[in-house]
């Protein structure tokens, strides 16, 4: 299962753009649903309510999928 | 002869896809899955995560995992009207080699809020299930599976989990992905032997294994107990490794076996490291049963796509699971939310609450509270 060195390079550049992106906008970070809207620096989409749970919670970033998570 | 791919969870997550990347380099990862309703807030993917996506489709190595269909509730809601919609519009825009979901329903009001919980054997909720399930099977014209899942209220669903997923599946020839993870939650939080739990399971009807981490949490209600939870976020435990080893030549029709971690858990090298190396010790054990001669039985295909014209809905199951949501996430303390569910229709039900486990009846608390404002 080997892919292509074109699809390698465009997936580590992707990556290493999204890692050190100093701002993100909505459209462009890189997210799961476990992880919702979220960035590494210090903009503030959405964030509020998971701030919130992030005080109140010890597992604030779990999956929600199989259940227990 | 019939290989076992070995394959990981792979969402457009930036942590998750960097330790992975290496694996990506060597061309170990054999399958991807992806969960393909995990995209609701993007507008944009970027194009080499698609390309990604299109080169397994087109080996045949892509499959997809939903989160958000919420299989029993008894109401069938636009929501889950839309899914579908989606739900077949992807599987035409990739090819996938099956698609799965999570047995239960899912808490809150909002299709991409509440918490996943376990629904009791009855008729009525069995066929709400069936009817789900046929119409995703009609949507995306594939094989179509369900999860074991981790959460159960009791030992009396905890051994009759099996059966329900047998008997919903029947509907559509489907199979059954076995989370050995989810299997661990249970052989931990309720004290019961592996060996018995997995003789209560269909084996020929898996295709898929999950194998994951996750965490322990003291219990607040029973002092020194722990509970086991599916958080995703660690290393694989080694006795789920040896789950793995113990089953991997008892089920004739497995597939795919999938390495599942949360990207939070992966934030550094180490952790990164150790997220391949558990990927290496696993297909290396996938790779053991890779000389088996039986060739698998099931397509996993139903005689025919179809779905009834009339969905199938149950009032009073949808009243039941908004009674208990509506406690769950309301309730100010576990001993309110208990004394609300004694005074509830819930009591004296097929919900069998009386017999419900208190540490459970806290986690569904715990995981209720935590996902309502959605995730």
């Amino acid at each position: 299962m080997k892919l292509s060195k074109s699809l390698l390079y465009a997936m580590a550049t992707g990556l290493m753009i999204a890692g050190s992106a100093s701002s993100c906008s909505e459209d462009d970070v890189i997210v799961c649903p476990c992880e919702p809207e979220v960035c590494e620096t210090d903009c503030q989409i959405e964030h509020d309510h998971l701030l919130k749970r992030t005080e109140s919670n010890s597992h604030e970033w779990d999956c929600p999928a199989c259940g227990m998570g | 002869m019939n290989s076992i791919y070995s394959g990981i969870s792979c969402n457009l997550d930036h942590n998750v896809l960097t330790a992975a990347l290496p694996l990506f380099k060597e061309g170990s990862i054999e399958a991807l899955e992806w969960s393909f309703d995990a995209l609701f807030n993007h507008k944009n993917i970027p194009s080499w995560f698609k390309e990604l996506l299109q080169f397994y489709g087109n080996e045949g190595r892509l499959i997809g995992h939903g989160v958000y269909y919420s299989l029993f509730s008894g109401k069938m809601s636009p929501e889950q009207k839309e899914w579908l919609k989606h739900l077949e519009s992807t599987s035409k825009q990739y090819n996938f080699d099956h698609i799965s979901e999570h047995f239960g329903f899912m808490t809150g009001a909002d299709f991409h809020k509440g918490a996943p919980l376990s629904v009791p054997y009855s008729s009525d909720a069995l066929n709400v299930a069936k009817d789900r399930i046929a119409r995703m099977s009609v949507a995306c014209q594939k094989p179509v599976g369900l999860e074991n899942l981790a959460f159960c209220y009791s030992i009396d669903e905890v051994e009759k989990h099996g059966r329900y997923l047998k008997d919903i599946l029947s509907e559509i020839n489907g199979f059954i992905i076995l989370d050995l993870h989810n299997i661990y939650c249970q052989v931990k939080n309720f004290d019961i032997p592996f060996k018995d739990l997995i003789q209560l399971y269909p084996l020929e009807m898996v295709r898929e294994i999950h194998i994951s981490g996750g965490s322990w949490e003291n219990s607040q209600s029973e002092a020194d107990k722990k509970i086991r939870r599916d958080t995703h976020d660690e290393a694989v435990p080694e006795e789920v490794f040896e789950y793995l080893k113990l089953m991997i030549n008892q089920l004739p029709n497995l597939k795919f076996v999938i390495l599942e971690q949360l990207g939070t858990g992966l934030t550094t090298d180490k952790h990164r490291l150790d997220f391949r190396s558990d990927f290496k010790r696993m297909k290396k054990i996938c790779a053991s049963a890779n000389s088996r001669n039986e060739a698998s039985q099931n397509s996993f295909l139903p005689d025919k796509f179809i779905q009834s014209e009339i969905i199938y809905e149950s009032d009073q199951l949808a009243k039941e699971q908004q009674i208990l949501t509506g406690i769950l996430e309301d309730s100010t303390s576990l001993n309110e939310a208990k004394k609300e569910l004694e005074n509830s229709m819930l009591s004296q039900s097929s919900w069998q609450i009386e017999n419900w486990d208190h540490s459970m009846l806290e986690t569904a608390y715990e995981i209720t509270q935590k996902w309502k404002h959605g995730f």
